[in-house]
């Protein structure tokens, strides 16, 4: 009799393993948002898990008191993107419906100290400061300026290169952002087999414990 | 089916939580030493049907199994689906801690109901068990779709758009499930009757 479902039991094993081997484990179970911040633009990106992208779903900008501050709907490719409403923590909400719902932190650190300074107008500046203190140690070779002479405003300094890595950080951004997006591997599914496995054991042991007294 | 965390308020996650909590009890209650065995494999094939796809139209569903898992256990269903939505929360992050409850109670319901509606027919004749059993995998799927509406409706506020999205988008499923439940439940008159609810012998 044991030996019967033990047989059942490594059949029904067998058929499911080879289902999962024969359908890729994906699900449209677990909506994912990621957003980052790009000059004075905030991009989001929606995924479910195992890469479907999230069309025409809601975005809803917070601010750390719960006051929503703008919506939005995602386009064809899940994305959605907004000007900075204002320099503090923001939380980004999407809502996929039916039940589904993923959120994300953008802290106001992350965000310029200028946001009304647009990207073009702090790549213009940048170049013609940059210039200037190659042009003065022209004028004077051989001589190094022991101070930093103060041509390049700090401020307009940081906006430059908060704009450069911005635009190269942008590829890794979005390497990070596929890899957010981790559908379920053949490990999670043994290792939640195995927890069940172990409850059964458990149960067991607990009825035969009951049995003896 | 499942619930995402953040979505639902207060008052309907608690009052899920207490729901499953209930059923749970139950179901540990009427769990005997002889089908410990069953209720664990049952709750690993639950936690595996999710990850199988069924690619029909624009939008494409996984199996559930919720049905059939009812039929084989009862009110056992309760503990079997909250261990394995537990673990699927867990390794797959379907679902969520808060939201367990609610999505235990979304998908054990229906099982139990199906069981107390359709366990008595599986000895019939059949033509009879094998009409109950699709029944019970269809209308698993449909009356979890119905309970997710109902979730919803304090947050969506429209339960009949909600509902009627959910329901639409399950249709290939719930037809699939009906299949499969129809399927195990020939196999196992069979093979293993004693498997099944209400065996004679």
């Amino acid at each position: 009799m044991n030996l019967v479902s033990l047989k059942i039991f490594i059949v029904i094993f067998f058929c499911l393993y080879g289902l999962l081997g024969m359908v890729e484990p994906a699900s449209a179970h677990r909506v994912n948002v990621f957003a980052w911040v790009e000059g004075d633009t905030i991009h989001v990106q929606s995924k479910f898990a195992g890469g479907k992208r999230v069309k025409a779903a809601k975005i809803v900008v917070l601010d750390p008191q719960g006051n929503e501050l703008l919506s939005g709907i995602t386009n064809e490719q899940g994305e959605f993107s907004f000007p900075i409403p204002m320099r503090t923590d923001l939380k980004i909400v999407l809502i996929a419906g039916q039940g589904h719902q993923a959120e994300w932190t953008i802290p106001a650190a992350e965000m310029k100290d200028l946001p009304l300074a647009t990207d073009a107008t702090a790549a213009a500046k940048a170049p013609a400061q940059t210039q200037k203190p190659t042009q003065i140690s022209e004028l004077s070779p051989g001589i190094k300026p022991e101070s930093p002479l103060p041509v390049v405003s700090l401020q307009e300094l940081e906006a430059a290169i908060e704009s450069v890595l911005d635009r190269k950080l942008k590829p890794i951004s979005k390497m990070l952002v596929e890899a957010q997006y981790r559908g379920p591997t053949v490990g999670d599914i043994l290792a939640g087999i195995g927890y069940i496995l172990g409850l059964v054991g458990i149960a067991a042991y607990v009825h035969s414990r009951k049995k003896k007294e | 089916m499942h619930i995402s965390e953040g979505v639902l308020s207060g008052p309907v996650l608690i009052s899920g939580a207490a729901l499953a909590a209930a059923g749970t009890a139950i179901g540990l209650k009427k769990l005997d030493y002889d089908h410990i065995a069953k209720a664990g494999m049952l709750a690993a094939a639950f936690f595996v049907a999710s990850l199988i796809h069924v690619p029909i139209g624009p939008s494409n569903a996984h199996l559930i199994l919720n049905g059939l898992v009812g039929l084989l256990l009862g009110w056992a269903a309760f503990p079997a689906i909250l261990v394995a939505l537990a673990l699927q929360g867990a390794f797959f992050q379907f679902g969520g801690i808060t939201t367990l409850g609610i999505n235990t109670i979304i998908m054990a319901l229906p099982a139990v109901l199906c069981y107390l509606g359709f366990g008595r027919m599986i000895f019939k004749s059949p033509q009879i068990a094998y009409l109950a059993a699709f029944a019970c995998g269809f209308l698993a799927i449909l009356t979890s779709g119905i309970i997710v509406g109902l979730s919803l409706i304090f947050t969506e506020e429209n339960f009949l758009e909600v509902a009627g999205l959910i329901i639409a988008a399950h249709i290939p499923v719930m037809i699939i499930e009906g299949v499969v439940t129809a399927i195990c439940v020939a196999f196992l008159r069979k093979v293993r009757p004693e498997m099944l609810p209400g065996y004679p012998g």
